[in-house]
């Protein structure tokens, strides 16, 4: 049995352990229990047009914790849940951990394979399924190899009066609180398990550094399928608030929903700021009701910084920052307005989450000196104690140093801290991307396209290139065919069975030959320089 | 449809040619939403708002318009049409 404790020097401030007012440790759903208990007739969800009291979610979720008990078979730990921004689905992940097992959340616009492929890696054996997915069934059955066990989502809500002893089971806080699925750089993807001793250091900080109230109103925009989710849902519940589900079509635009709904804390990926600014949607003053706007996934510019803190006046910004695999966020600044916060125009990540401890390495796991640059490597109580059921890796990210017990994690991001101890996000050390603050192994669009193209050559690549940040994908595939025979949509249309839409690359460049640098390896740079010119000619003929 | 109405849409239409021929898609109908029907992302609208805006000299005000109809067929060709009228 693997260990859920760490040697980490320094002070720890919170415990891992709360206790429910019977003394049981519930793990990831005990701060919403217990605010149930407190404040049963407050609002705790808004979703689809409808609020719903926390005593009324917490009998949908213990009757879907009942349903569980009841139909699910075997002991396994784990339960997936299909759904998307509906009543069921919350009530669902609610009712998941009320039965004390963790959640393996399936996102219904994935392809049906890609979820097939989750659902097997995961080993799960039962599905609930939330109706605004059902019609995805026939399909997801189709791609199936093994009999699963589908529940059905159609959450009751039924107001049974609440009998104190109708409480979901204490847990192990060893045992799985989510299981996540990231981009794999082999094609596969990856699994994130995150357990309640995990998760929980990380509800309690934020909840105690950002002082929330009963009264405030969080966001829901981060897809569930993405780690950010967790700290909307719990954090809120932790704190008594009430969770507002962002509408799929006020996604993209949602300041009509943050104004109408007076939002207090909003939390997304920075790229909403620039197509709102783009939109003109970001006027001085625009947003008056948040106090906290929170963002992560990709990198802030401070260029964006400053348009949202012109809307959002009496908003305090927030950058986080952190891989799933240290679960949620572990480092965190709060921006003070200041133009020249850094040196490369991006807002700090600023500092480690306390009871966490970091280090930037060089290639050879060596200390950089106090100014340079290194890989960001961290250690303490967030980070998850490996993969789910992985693959040995050539260089296995989490790892330990010498002399020491602790289980530690490569980021794989390229940081730099400045003189007043901030950590400032510079790049990456491998080939993967944010596109739209969702993270992507290049390596794996290659995988994939080169399997359809049958082992032709395949350099994918992040555009704008060079950018911290990036709006799309587009793949050189290097082939001798006349590019008059190549039928790109029919590839992409392959792409689009077995690849979530934003790994779908945006257009296909075709070349003879793929330049060579003088170590005889693919030249991605001159790749990058010959598609920059490409799509400048497309552009060009585009506008004529 | 008033001719204004009708050239927006008509100009809409004609930007989206390849979108929806990838896709298979026919005639569509004014409700019809670019983005929640996976036509567009968001960086796609954005190069389509690029593309009215240059195409018909306007400027278009979103902030006043509700999201989730601003970004189907029907409401987009009515915002162009509304902003002709303002400036």
């Amino acid at each position: 049995m693997m260990k859920c404790s760490y040697n980490t020097p320094g002070p720890v401030v919170h415990s891992t352990v709360v206790h429910s007012t019977n003394g049981r440790p519930l793990g990831l759903i005990q701060g919403f229990i217990e605010s149930s208990l407190r404040e049963p007739k407050r609002p705790a969800l808004f979703v689809a047009g409808r609020l719903v009291t926390y005593e009324e979610l917490r009998a949908a979720a213990l009757s879907m914790a009942a349903t569980i008990k009841h139909a699910h078979r075997g002991d396994g730990q784990l339960i997936a849940i299909l759904g998307s921004r509906s009543f069921s689905v919350y009530a669902g992940i609610l009712g998941i951990l009320a039965s004390g097992r963790g959640y393996v959340p399936l996102n219904p616009k994935f392809p049906p394979e890609r979820l097939a492929r989750i659902i097997e890696l995961s080993g799960i054996s039962s599905v609930i399924v939330c109706p605004e997915a059902a019609l995805l069934l026939p399909k997801l059955k189709g791609a199936l190899t093994e009999p699963i066990q589908w529940l059905d989502g159609n959450a009751v809500t039924t107001r049974t009066a609440f009998d104190g002893n109708d409480l979901p089971p204490a847990i192990d806080e060893k045992a799985i609180a989510y299981l996540l699925f990231t981009s794999g750089s082999t094609g596969e993807p990856k699994g994130v398990a995150i357990r309640h001793c995990n998760v929980m250091p990380y509800i309690q900080w934020a909840s105690t550094t950002y002082g929330f109230h009963l009264d405030d109103r969080f966001s829901q925009a981060f897809e569930l399928t993405f780690d950010v989710s967790v700290h909307d849902m719990f954090v809120c519940w932790e704190n008594g608030a009430c969770l507002y589900v962002v509408p799929e079509t006020d996604l993209s635009f949602p300041s009509k929903f943050i104004n109408e709904n007076r939002l207090t804390c909003w939390y997304s990926v920075p790229s909403v700021i620039s197509t709102m600014a783009r939109l003109r949607l970001l006027k001085p003053g625009s947003l008056p009701t948040l106090r906290y706007s929170f963002f992560a996934g990709e990198a802030l510019s401070i260029e964006s910084a400053l348009l949202w803190a012109t809307a959002a006046a009496n908003s305090r910004i927030e950058n986080l920052f952190g891989p799933t695999e240290a679960t949620i966020t572990i480092a965190s600044h709060s921006w003070n307005g200041d133009r020249t916060a850094s040196s490369n125009g991006t807002v700090p990540i600023g500092k480690i989450n306390p009871g966490h401890q970091y280090a930037l390495l060089d290639e050879n796991d060596n200390e950089v000196p106090v100014d340079g640059l290194g890989e960001l490597c961290v250690t303490g109580p967030q980070v998850a104690l490996g993969y789910f059921h992985a693959q040995p890796e050539r260089r296995d990210p989490f790892f330990r140093r010498p002399g020491s017990e602790a289980l530690w994690y490569r980021t794989g991001d390229l940081v730099s801290c400045d003189a007043q101890g901030n950590l400032i996000f510079r790049g990456r050390t491998d080939s993967q991307v944010k596109v739209r603050g969702h993270r992507v192994e290049l390596l794996e669009v290659d995988h994939w396209l080169q399997k359809i193209l049958l082992g032709c050559q395949v350099v994918s690549l992040s555009w704008p290139f060079n950018n911290l940040n990036c709006d799309c994908i587009y793949s050189a595939i290097e082939t001798s065919e006349q590019e008059s025979l190549i039928r790109t949509k029919e590839i992409l249309d392959q792409c689009r069975a077995l690849l979530p839409e934003y790994m779908l690359p945006k257009d296909l460049f075709f070349l003879r030959n793929f330049p060579l640098n003088s170590n005889g390896k693919i030249d991605r740079k001159e790749i990058s320089t010959i598609l920059t010119r490409k799509l400048d000619a497309n552009r060009k003929t585009g506008n004529e | 449809m008033s001719d204004q109405l009708k050239s927006a849409r008509d100009f809409i239409v004609r930007s989206l040619e390849g979108e929806l021929r990838d896709r298979g898609i026919g005639a569509l109908s004014d409700d019809f939403n670019l983005i929640t029907s996976g036509l567009l992302d968001s960086f796609g609208f954005l190069d389509l708002v690029t593309n009215i805006e240059a195409e018909f000299a306007i400027e278009i005000d979103f902030s006043t318009l509700d999201p989730a109809a601003f970004s189907t067929l029907g409401e987009l060709s009515q915002a162009v049409v509304r902003q002709l009228a303002d400036s």
